[in-house]
């Protein structure tokens, strides 16, 4: 990994300073400044009028699109005309024009005196109302976002049948709240940063304070402001970028779009991050055993949660190693199968024209395909393609040779078990993953399954994510911390956040007290 | 502390110590200790626990007379320099040699249980290459997969033996206590005790990393145990299924008990997978050794890091594992004859003194005497 990082090193050269990036802005006042800045950018509106007691031209300047249209008028410029056209009192000397303003003729609770040009600038482009004066230098933004947005929808992606089914949104300030409702706790902390040269996104860092340990949070402050890219047009490029080990191929942040979810890894004692425009959260420090864990797990009893927790966990072994273990039996060992299975899969082989390994690319690739196709296509067309495609491929591949009925049987259970993780790329890694396994067991048999697998394994034991262990908690740190893995216990005795995430506070419950006042019939 | 930084529980340090010596007791020794003891060869594999518990408990003293620091770093610091240079050579080449016959006799089993036509070069080669990887992570990576792995072992030796009682044959055990003396259960305690004092190496590559320096000795002893309740259970068992005749001529013999193991019609050769999880223990084993072969190079040449060693290192070992003895024969007789004097110069001899001259330090020291200053190794920050 030493000499790939060499070739392809992160090459960090000295930022350029921020100041170069725009051209100065001419102009005597705000309102000249803002005119020159967005001449010939139409959607940039201008309303002008004069405030007619104090005779000052002015103008309210937005994009439009970012605003609420309708609102503008009723809540800004309509009780800023009236104002004007009442106010008898001279105007004041200019430094107190802005607050005379603000504090007097807006109704609206979000003004911000902008102090400078640079500030309108983002403000408009950030989607308020900024008010320029003439003669004035500084600006007044008054909050009006609109627009058009997308709504709180149902998870499309993390579906599950039982809990709250609203889902993240574009709009971060919508998202932030959709947590914030379920967390009554002051001490849910929410740090706003910008991100991203040119985008300015608003990226946001939620976290509770007393919980979370305060050098998780300094260390993702410190990795979100290194970096330096022009746009950050969804979490993705923030994961990307503050990940721990680039070239590892396993998902080192958590991801949801479901507020129940993230709130409760934020209970757990992770950090949440949401980006404006990404509907999906990403969540720090992952570990591997939180990617099979549903937000289902948490509101169903442990029983049924425990065998549908050992299916995915195993599906998820089945997704790796399956076709090597195929090809090692087929072309090393038959001798370990069963003698009866073994003749089956030998009389089902005879005819295919390909060694086993060909054979198991050949439908691993067929698979790959129609999956993707299937994507492309629109809604139920896609449906109808991947069931047809991947009966009328295999079918015919059986019958002209190419690949056996023994072969779709393992790729198929290969894909399905899969596309049981809760995590899509996780699914898609793990399927990545069976490649080199399988080839390592096209050469060496089932010792080059091991070897592959233990080489996957070492690197699991020994990626970290924020400092923690990605492989915890089954590489030891306290026994207790085995009762939310694979097994649940009942949800009444996980009295504590997990260990390795070493929270501030430990203590999730206390224990109860008498159980039930309820005795049986006392005879 | 060390340059590591790396830091282990006590749970993962014992773990480790019964990684060194399990995964050979279970597999490599029995044949030798039936062979020489009989029935009685679990009454040696007694006797070689003791000692093993003795080697472990000199291990702990030696790194609790010098928290967090190896076997290397107390030479140098009683004996400076040259103290340093001279037990450093000696260490760094018994530990590449040990490396190697490991890894010879784990490329052998390979070969001989699931690669026939394979040449032992390629095993040798693809296992080292697979070490390098782990060490790389440092002492963590290595303890976080003895944690995962090892438990294995014992745990599938234990269920064997419970689903092959049904062959039990109680009368190959008798007479129980030795009947002709003593002397051939001792002899067979020779080469086990000689395996057992591998856990000197504690003190080298676990226990200057334990973060809990007090636990050294419990760690030990439970990693001890462990092998010893192991290696017992094996040998009971070998003898009552096999008899002590065929318990000794199979160069694997407890694998012959594996293979008798069915469960129903539908769960037979079982085998594989006991020989897959004797091969993680194994591994787990050969990256322990690595480990230390390349920190204690690293101390003796007085690097700031181990990184360096690990790849010639690795290129040595391949070579003298493949060099060293010419075939399985050859390599059998040197462990039968050669290997014990040999191994306790490193396990017992060496560690003795120092501790025999740590404590005589100490001693003089508390006496007020006017000792000169002893020297601190310096310490290179990681």
């Amino acid at each position: 990994m030493g000499l790939i990082k060499r070739l392809f090193g992160r090459g960090k050269g000295p930022a350029p300073p921020p100041a170069s990036r725009h051209r100065p802005i001419k102009g005597r006042d705000l309102l000249e400044q803002l005119r020159n800045q967005f001449a010939g950018q139409d959607d940039i509106r201008f309303r002008d009028f004069e405030l007619g007691g104090w005779g000052v031209r002015a103008a309210l300047v937005y994009v439009e699109g970012l605003v609420d249209t309708s609102r503008v008028e009723e809540g800004v410029t309509k009780p800023l005309l009236r104002w004007s056209s009442e106010v008898e009192a001279p105007a004041p000397g200019v430094a107190r024009r802005i607050d005379a303003l603000r504090t007097s003729a807006l109704p609206s609770a979000q003004t911000t005196v902008e102090p400078g040009c640079e500030e309108a600038i983002s403000a408009i482009l950030a989607g308020d109302v900024v008010l320029a004066l003439e003669g004035e230098t500084r600006g007044l933004s008054i909050a009006n976002r609109g627009g058009q947005a997308r709504g709180v929808e149902d998870a499309a992606l993390e579906v599950t049948i039982r809990g709250p089914r609203d889902s993240f949104t574009e709009t971060l300030m919508w998202n932030i709240a959709l947590i914030r409702r379920r967390v009554r706790d002051p001490s849910l902390r929410i740090g706003l940063k910008k991100v991203g040269r040119r985008s300015r996104t608003d990226v946001a860092l939620m976290y509770i304070d007393g919980i979370t340990p305060p050098g998780l949070i300094e260390e993702i402050d410190r990795r979100l402001d290194a970096i330096d890219i022009d746009a950050v047009l969804d979490t993705g490029y923030i994961e990307q970028l503050i990940e721990d080990e680039w070239y590892s191929p396993f998902p080192q942040h958590l991801k949801t779009e479901r507020p129940d979810r993230a709130v409760a890894s934020l209970l757990e004692g992770r950090a949440v991050l949401l980006a404006d425009t990404t509907p999906m959260a990403l969540m720090m420090p992952a570990t591997l055993d939180a990617f099979f864990h549903s937000p289902e797990d948490s509101y169903d009893r442990f029983w049924p949660v425990n065998l549908l927790r050992l299916v995915r966990f195993f599906a998820s072994i089945i997704g790796v190693l399956a076709p090597g273990l195929y090809v090692s039996f087929v072309a090393y060992h038959p001798n370990i199968l069963p003698t009866e299975l073994a003749l089956r899969i030998h009389a089902s082989r005879e005819g295919v024209a390909f060694p086993v390994v060909v054979e198991a690319i050949l439908m691993q690739f067929f698979l790959e395909l129609i999956k993707e196709a299937g994507l492309r296509l629109p809604g139920p067309l896609g449906q109808t393609f991947g069931i047809v495609g991947g009966l009328i491929l295999s079918d015919i591949g059986i019958r002209a040779g190419l690949v056996s009925e023994a072969m779709v049987i393992v790729v198929a259970v290969t894909g399905i078990s899969t596309f049981t993780s809760i995590d899509r790329e996780l699914g898609t890694v793990l399927r990545l993953l069976g490649l080199p396994i399988m080839l390592s067991a096209s050469i060496f048999g089932l010792y080059g399954l091991i070897m592959a697998s233990l080489f996957i394994g070492i690197h699991l034991v020994t990626l970290r994510s924020y400092g923690v262990p990605y492989f915890a908690p089954y590489v030891y740190y306290d026994w207790r911390d085995l009762r939310d893995t694979v097994f649940k216990a009942p949800l009444g005795s996980m009295r504590r956040r997990p260990s390795y995430l070493r929270t501030e506070d430990v203590q999730r419950q206390d224990s109860p007290g008498e159980r039930s006042s309820l005795k049986g019939p006392s005879k | 502390m060390s340059w590591e930084g790396g830091r282990i529980s006590s749970y993962e340090a014992a773990m480790m110590i019964a990684a060194i010596v399990l995964p050979t007791a279970v597999m490599t020794l029995p044949p030798g200790m039936v062979g020489e003891a009989v029935q009685h060869a679990w009454l040696s594999a007694v006797v070689a626990t003791l000692c093993g518990l003795g080697i472990v408990a000199l291990a702990a003293a030696i790194s609790r007379s010098a928290p967090g620091i190896t076997l290397i770093g107390v030479t140098s610091r009683h004996l400076g320099a040259p103290g340093r240079w001279i037990v450093g050579a000696l260490y760094t080449w018994w530990l590449l040699h040990v490396n190697a016959l490991i890894l010879r006799s784990v490329s052998e089993f390979v070969v001989i249980i699931l690669l026939p036509r394979t040449p032992v070069v390629v095993v040798a080669a693809s296992l080292t290459a697979l070490v390098l990887w782990a060490v790389r992570g440092g002492i963590e990576s290595v303890a976080r997969l003895a944690t995962l792995t090892l438990p294995l072992v014992p745990l599938s030796v234990l269920l064997i033996s419970l689903l092959s009682s049904q062959d039990f044959d109680l009368g190959r055990l008798a007479p129980l206590l030795p009947t002709e003396g003593i002397r051939p259960i001792l002899r067979g305690a020779v080469a086990p005790a000689s395996f057992f004092g591998e856990v000197i190496i504690a003190s080298i590559a676990i226990f200057p990393f334990l973060n809990d320096p007090k636990r050294m000795l419990r760690s030990g002893i439970v990693g001890v145990l462990m092998t010893g309740v192991s290696l017992v259970v094996v040998l009971l068992v070998s003898v009552m299924v096999l008899g002590p005749a065929s318990a000794s001529a199979d160069e694997f013999s407890f694998i012959r008990v594996v293979r008798l193991v069915s469960i129903g019609e539908f769960l037979q050769r079982t085998e594989g997978v006991f020989a897959v999880f004797w091969l993680f223990a194994m591994l787990v084993k050969l990256m322990i050794w690595f480990y230390a072969t390349v920190f204690t190079g690293a101390e003796w040449l007085g690097l700031k890091t181990y990184h360096p060693l690990t790849i010639p290192c690795a290129v040595g070992t391949v070579g003298l594992a493949l060099l060293l003895h010419r075939n399985i024969i050859e390599f059998r007789a040197f462990v039968a004859t050669t290997w014990t004097p040999y191994a306790a110069v490193f396990e017992l001899v060496i560690p003795m003194l120092l501790l025999l001259i740590a404590l005589g330090i100490k001693k003089a020291r508390e006496r007020g005497s006017s000792m000169p200053r002893v020297p601190q190794m310096r310490q290179a920050k990681r």
